[in-house]
């Protein structure tokens, strides 16, 4: 028996665990990135950790690839064809800007090469998808050699109403692939079939973007670790949370975009199912950025609402994670007001915070936490990395003083600005979906994660912290257990009162099958469990809310049930229903998904001796306190811990406020009670 | 900037409390977003979410449309005090729309509602918002040719919509029974209301969670904190008197112009717009009344300003507006104003950047297109019967700026709304095709920053008839640059009947007063209509354009090879 | 000096005094305050001292209050 791995790129670290099919052993390595050539820490994190390629069972990846690529515009020569008349989509876009009173604000490019290469075809379908001009071949075949001519790399393509009838993109698609050998073409209705031309080409637009070099990517990797002997197929993480063959995502790498969190999501999945708890809220904290999601009843919430920037959105299926510029990283500065902020401006790896002593000089939330005593200068990264507090307290008092703030109150009120930050972002994945976080528990992770979790549960009247193991690489350990989920979408209109149940019944039926086939594809050979879902708006309203329905055909009763259900979601999201209002059904959705076999990570490989000791922690009401300071692995089953307190271990560190409570539990995870006082 | 050494408030709470106000309407416009029923909510966001003390000063705003968050505060103040704050009882939401008691215009509707605490006012949460169907002479209201205000909708007063959280019936059949697409009004306001009942909840839980002393402390130092940052920005600006003439074209009504004239006097932190000289208001709807037009002169200035001030009653304090009665920027009754909301309102806006060009160039930028190009039409759909209306409005090239072109095709500046998508537009209005939305190539004011272009839509009638109506502008007067830079292009409306092969004007083929500003002309199957928007002015002399970005602009078709030669000096 | 007064809303007649310096309407609250012999309407204090300091040097003065 061989072993299972996840590695997870991320802009600073590559994180990576290991499971040891054969002992049980889980094992974990954090190395740097390296964004100018992303595989090669891959095969560095292998080489590190000992493991042989020949060895690996099954392999998932996390990536930023795409994400960094769209963020850098570092993407491909994109051509977009679409109806005639409407050339200028991409670059009109919805009109509005991003924010008021600023006439410096200049709306976002978009990703086409030029506007020269937005190519129009003569054809119409209505809003119905009846056919008002068809499409014509030789024009087609005339505007590939136009496409071919230019240069182009990828071709989007995003016919009007295609989400109604594909009928016209099926056609267009088949001859551009035969008149393009070797460009990619990326077609709207199967990238993203949603209403609302802008979104979706700008959608079909970015997964162009991606193709060539993503599909690089994929193959470079593929053929080093095959050089490097592993043999079986290797998977990656999707921003929906399933894992996907590489060679499928290599063909829509916009379904990419959150891969690395969504594998914190997953875990977060695993870890609360073992702990029995249905409502978690997360916060994953690294150099960067805080990304912070919800499970209601065990069950991750999925949306399609990603913007590749402002008013550049991908809409394509991923797991509800709102993502913040709060990281360790993130520097603090005061603004033209006199106003404390920080973030989201992040110092990076490189030059990072002050003391990392790689030449930082702007003051960021990792030098405000070392300053008050919460991080150890000597065990960060295990000791891997020393930090320099010297140098920090010079820069604090520069940007303090205008503001009256003398270093240690500034640092106090660095972390408790950049902990609202993260509060609100929980606020708006919680509260404005009608879920109070009083009722959750907050599961941290991340490297700062669990540094800053206590102070953000207090400020949301969150009664738990939970503290998984493995925190420092959480999302790597996601991808080991993400399992292989197709989603299917199809998109016709009926009014509550005009069901037409045959052919929603064959068409759920239909796409079940294509999705189905897929999950085969994609190397899944075990029972799938099939999900369905409605979405549904009140008649009128443009925006629709996902309706899970029964197993089985549906008839009137069951779509009863359905109605009725979503009145509940309606009141349950904004306060109110409309009783007896028109109902209209506008999608349907399948997601079949093939689960990966548990794994048991509570068996940490894990080094003992270490001493206990005590280190003055500075916390704002109370001044300067003496801490308890303990490595994890040093903390018995069911053992208590009184805050103030801090616990330390390979790639995080979690701190307890005064007042609180911590337990490590049987299964090896830490709870903090913050109601304990 | 060093105003914040010398105050004691703590930075922290401060930038929490407005963060948190500021996302309260955020959110307030999403849950109206996401439930309403009109695609002028739903996909356009025609609305503005905010947040008053008890005292009718605005707490908090957020990304809506500048007009309407300028204007609410007149009415909401207006309100108050007409109705006075013991009136108001818990639960109750008070609707207001007349533009005689501060409201903008007929259709936009604003709800109120007190929030409570310990049994007494502590805020109001309001909202307004531009509802597509009000019952005017004409559907979708905005009649291009009303002479009085009753033409333009239902008026209704500060009235309890609801009293103690019981809908008041009474004052739902007046208004149901006068709007023609009831149905969709119903759907609005419930979402309007939703909305307020949210932001209700928050302000809640945020006095339960942190103490009503420290909101009411925290909002009144965040206003103070607005109106120092306000004119620290102002002071920056150069002492002295600034003038900037411009006008509306027409009215609807008449064939003549309506010059407004801006006497600007800055002096130290505040400033003085005075209106004084302006034309005599119009006969048709083209007036702005007072708070509109105090509304476009907070717009100008919020824009002049640094874009992180705390955006509330604060920022307003250090602006008079002088505008006569009877006049095209403060009308007195019952003269018409939908168009003063939508056109004149701007055209105020960019007058001011035109006045200060030469005091503070980095600052401003050249004209948008200044008009909303409203197009409102309306009928029964015949594959359901039910009726239909639709305010339809378009976007415009905006000015060049100094370093950066303008930018092609946004919402003109006294709205941040969207467009409606096609396939939206479509599926929820049988009356139209639409066979083409694209940007009109050299419509950008030439500059050496050039003017952002306008644009070019196309529809075609697909149902027997279609009852349409306009209010458009800049269609004779061209979007003016500063600095030496040149006009932006003129917008237009034009139709081509089915058989025609020619556009020719609505004043050619039916008769209207107005080429733009008409209501009620009656459209036929195979009937083409096409609105030109307006492209933005030019800032500085073309021939100074980096000649890299000149030939960019040709190769992207931004620019032809004939303006490029001719204007930019292009050679080769 | 001038003082505070209150007018009253009346839904039988629809023309509104208006503040001597800016224009606006007034609902019911107004500053009452005599400038040159004549009495005038303002918003506010502030707005009468604008009135004197800024308008009559520019304007002169208006002839008749309105109200």
């Amino acid at each position: 028996m061989g072993v299972v791995v996840g590695i997870d790129t991320g802009g600073t670290f590559t994180d990576m665990v290991v499971f040891d099919l054969a002992t049980g052993a889980v094992d974990s390595l954090k190395t740097s990135s390296t964004p100018s050539t992303p595989g090669r820490a891959i095969v560095n994190a292998l080489d590190e950790g000992g493991i042989a390629a020949s060895e690996l069972e099954t392999f998932t990846h996390g990536t930023t690839v795409g994400t960094n690529a769209l963020i850098e515009r570092t993407g491909c020569k994109v051509a977009y064809v679409t109806t005639k008349g409407f050339e200028d989509t991409p670059f009109i876009q919805r009109i509005n800007r991003k924010v008021l009173y600023d006439l410096r604000w200049t709306k976002p490019t978009p990703l086409v090469a030029s506007r020269r290469l937005c190519l129009g075809l003569e054809e119409r379908l209505d809003s119905e998808g009846n056919e008002v001009r068809a499409v014509d071949e030789a024009e087609v075949r005339e505007l590939a050699r136009t496409i071919r001519d230019s240069g182009a790399e990828a071709v989007a393509l995003c016919l009007l109403f295609s989400y109604v009838s594909t009928d016209h993109e099926d056609r267009v698609k088949e001859i551009l692939t035969e008149e393009l050998p070797g460009i990619p073409v990326s077609v709207s209705s199967e990238v993203a079939p949603i209403w609302r031309e802008y979104e979706r080409s700008s959608t079909t637009i970015a997964d162009a973007y991606l193709r060539p070099l993503f599909g690089r990517y994929v193959a470079s990797l593929d053929g080093a670790l095959r050089d490097a002997g592993m043999t079986g197929e290797w998977t990656l993480m999707k921003s929906n949370g399933g894992a996907m063959l590489a060679a499928a995502a290599a063909e829509a790498p916009i379904q990419t975009v959150m891969s690395g969190p969504a594998g914190g999501l997953t875990a977060t999945e695993h870890v609360a199912r073992a702990l029995g708890e249905g409502n978690v809220l997360t916060l994953d904290m690294g150099g960067t950025s805080a990304d912070v999601g919800i499970l209601v009843g065990g069950a991750q919430r999925h949306t399609t609402e990603y913007e590749i920037e402002w008013g550049l959105p991908a809409a394509v299926p991923l797991i509800d994670i709102k993502s913040i510029g709060a990281g360790g990283g993130s520097i603090a500065w005061v603004d033209a007001g006199g106003f404390l902020r920080v973030g989201p401006r992040s110092a990076g790896a490189d030059p990072g915070p002050i003391c990392y002593g790689r030449g930082g000089t702007k003051v960021t939330v990792t030098d405000a936490n070392l300053l008050l005593g919460r991080l150890n200068p000597e065990y960060f990264l295990a000791g891997r990395m020393r930090l320099d507090p010297s140098v920090v307290t010079e820069a604090m008092e520069a940007l303090g003083e205008p503001i009256g703030l003398a270093p240690l109150e500034l640092a106090a009120s660095i972390v408790e600005i950049a902990n609202e930050n993260m509060a609100s972002a929980i606020k708006m994945v919680s509260l404005e979906r009608g879920h109070d976080p009083r009722r959750f528990s907050l599961l941290a992770f991340g490297g700062a994660g669990p540094l800053h979790a206590a102070a953000v549960a207090r400020v949301l009247g969150i009664p738990r912290v939970i503290v998984p193991q493995h925190p420092g690489v959480f999302s790597a350990l996601g991808l080991l257990l993400a399992d292989i989920r197709v989603d299917k979408v199809w998109t016709q209109a009926f009014r509550s009162n005009n069901v037409d149940a045959p052919v929603v019944n064959r068409q759920f039926e239909r796409i079940t099958e294509r999705a189905l086939v897929e999950l085969r594809q994609e190397g899944f050979a075990g029972e799938p469990e099939v999900e369905r879902a409605i979405n549904m708006r009140y008649f009128g309203q443009n925006y629709e809310h996902e309706v899970p329905i029964d197993g089985g055909d549906l008839d009137d009763a069951a779509l009863e049930r359905a109605f009725r259900r979503f009145d509940e979601l309606h009141a349950e999201r904004y306060g109110y229903a409309i009783q007896r209002e028109v109902i209209e059904l506008v999608s349907f959705k399948v997601s079949v998904i093939g689960e990966r076999p548990p794994l048991d990570f509570t068996r940490a490989k894990g080094a003992g001796g270490f001493a206990r000791s005590e280190r003055q922690v500075y916390v704002r009401g109370h001044g300067w306190v003496d801490a308890l300071v303990a490595h994890r692995v040093s903390l018995e089953p069911g053992e208590r811990v009184a805050g103030p307190a801090v616990i330390e271990e390979e790639g995080s560190t979690l701190f307890v406020e005064p007042g609180m409570t911590l337990e490590r539990t049987a299964q090896g995870a830490l709870v903090i009670e913050t109601e304990a006082a | 900037m060093t105003t914040a050494s010398t105050t004691t408030f703590d930075p922290v709470a401060l930038t929490m409390v407005d963060n948190y106000l500021t996302s309260c309407c955020r959110d307030m416009g999403v849950t109206m977003m996401t439930t309403a029923y009109s695609p002028i909510f739903n996909e356009s966001l025609d609305f503005s979410c905010v947040i008053f003390d008890p005292q009718g000063n605005m707490l908090a705003q957020a990304e809506f449309c500048p007009s309407q968050i300028g204007t609410i505060k007149f009415t909401v103040e207006w309100t108050i005090e007409e109705l006075g704050l013991d009136a108001f009882e818990e639960g109750d939401v008070v609707l207001h729309n007349d533009p005689y008691r501060g409201s903008g215009h007929v259709p936009e509707h604003m709800l109120l509602k007190p929030v409570f605490w310990d049994g007494k006012i502590v805020a109001f949460v309001a909202n307004v918002a531009h509802m597509s169907e009000v019952g005017a002479k004409t559907p979708g209201g905005l009649s291009g040719d009303a002479t009085e205000v009753y033409q333009e909708g239902l008026l209704l007063p500060p009235v309890k919509l609801k009293r103690q959280g019981e809908d008041v019936d009474d004052v739902w059949k007046i208004i149901l029974a006068n709007h023609r697409t009831p149905r969709v009004t119903l759907g609005d306001f419930r979402a309007m209301m939703g909305s307020l009942d949210l932001a209700e909840r928050r302000i809640h839980r945020f006095i339960a969670d942190y103490g009503l002393d420290f909101f009411l402390v925290m909002s009144a130092e965040l206003m103070a904190i607005a109106e120092r940052r306000m004119r620290a920005e102002i002071e920056a600006i150069p002492d002295g008197t600034y003038t900037f003439t411009d006008a509306i074209e027409d009215d609807g009504i008449t064939d003549r112009a309506y010059p407004i004239k801006l006497v600007l006097t800055v002096d130290g932190g505040e400033v003085i717009a005075d209106f004084t000289g302006s034309a005599k208001q119009a006969v048709g709807p083209v007036n702005a009344i007072y708070a509109v037009t105090a509304s476009a002169i907070y717009n100008a200035f919020l824009h002049l300003t640094d874009p992180t001030i705390p955006r509330n009653e604060g920022c307003y304090r250090p602006l008079t507006i002088i505008a006569p009665p009877g006049t095209i920027v403060n009308c007195s009754f019952p003269a018409p104003v939908a168009g003063g909301n939508t056109e004149t309102s701007p055209r105020i806006t960019d007058m001011v950047f035109g006045a200060l060009q030469d005091a503070i160039p980095d600052r401003i930028a050249a004209s948008c297109g200044g008009t909303s190009s409203p197009f409102l039409f309306g009928g029964t759909d015949p594959r359901t019967d039910e009726p239909y209306a639709h305010f339809h409005f378009e976007g415009v090239g905006w000015g060049g700026r100094r370093g950066l072109d303008g930018n092609n095709m946004v919402v003109t500046i006294n709205g941040n709304c969207r467009n409606t998508p096609v396939e939206v537009f479509e599926t929820r209005y049988p009356a139209f095709r639409i066979e083409s939305y694209r940007l009109v190539q050299d419509s950008g004011g030439p500059g050496e920053f050039r003017g952002g272009l306008g644009g070019e839509r196309i529809f075609t009638v697909t149902v027997p008839e279609v009852t349409v109506s306009a209010l458009l502008n800049r269609m004779k007067t061209e979007p003016w640059g500063v600095l030496g830079g040149g006009y932006g292009a003129v917008g237009g409306l034009w139709v081509r009947c089915a058989g025609n092969d020619e556009w020719r004007t609505f004043v050619d083929e039916f008769g209207t007063m107005s080429p733009s500003k008409f209501s009620g002309v009656t459209l036929r199957a195979g009937d083409q209509v096409k609105i030109l928007m307006p492209g933005g002015g030019g800032y500085g002399d073309p021939q100074r354009r980096d000649r890299a970005l000149v030939r960019r602009d040709v190769e992207e078709g931004f620019v032809s090879e004939a303006v490029a030669r001719d204007v930019y000096g292009l050679e080769g | 000096m001038g003082e505070w007064a209150r007018g009253e809303i009346s839904y039988l007649k629809a023309n509104r005094a208006a503040c001597a310096l800016c224009g606006r309407p007034i609902a019911i609250r107004y500053w009452a305050a005599e400038v040159g012999g004549v009495e005038h309407t303002f918003c506010s204090p502030e707005h009468e001292r604008l009135y004197r300091d800024y308008w009559l040097p520019r304007h002169g003065a208006k002839e008749v209050s309105q109200t």
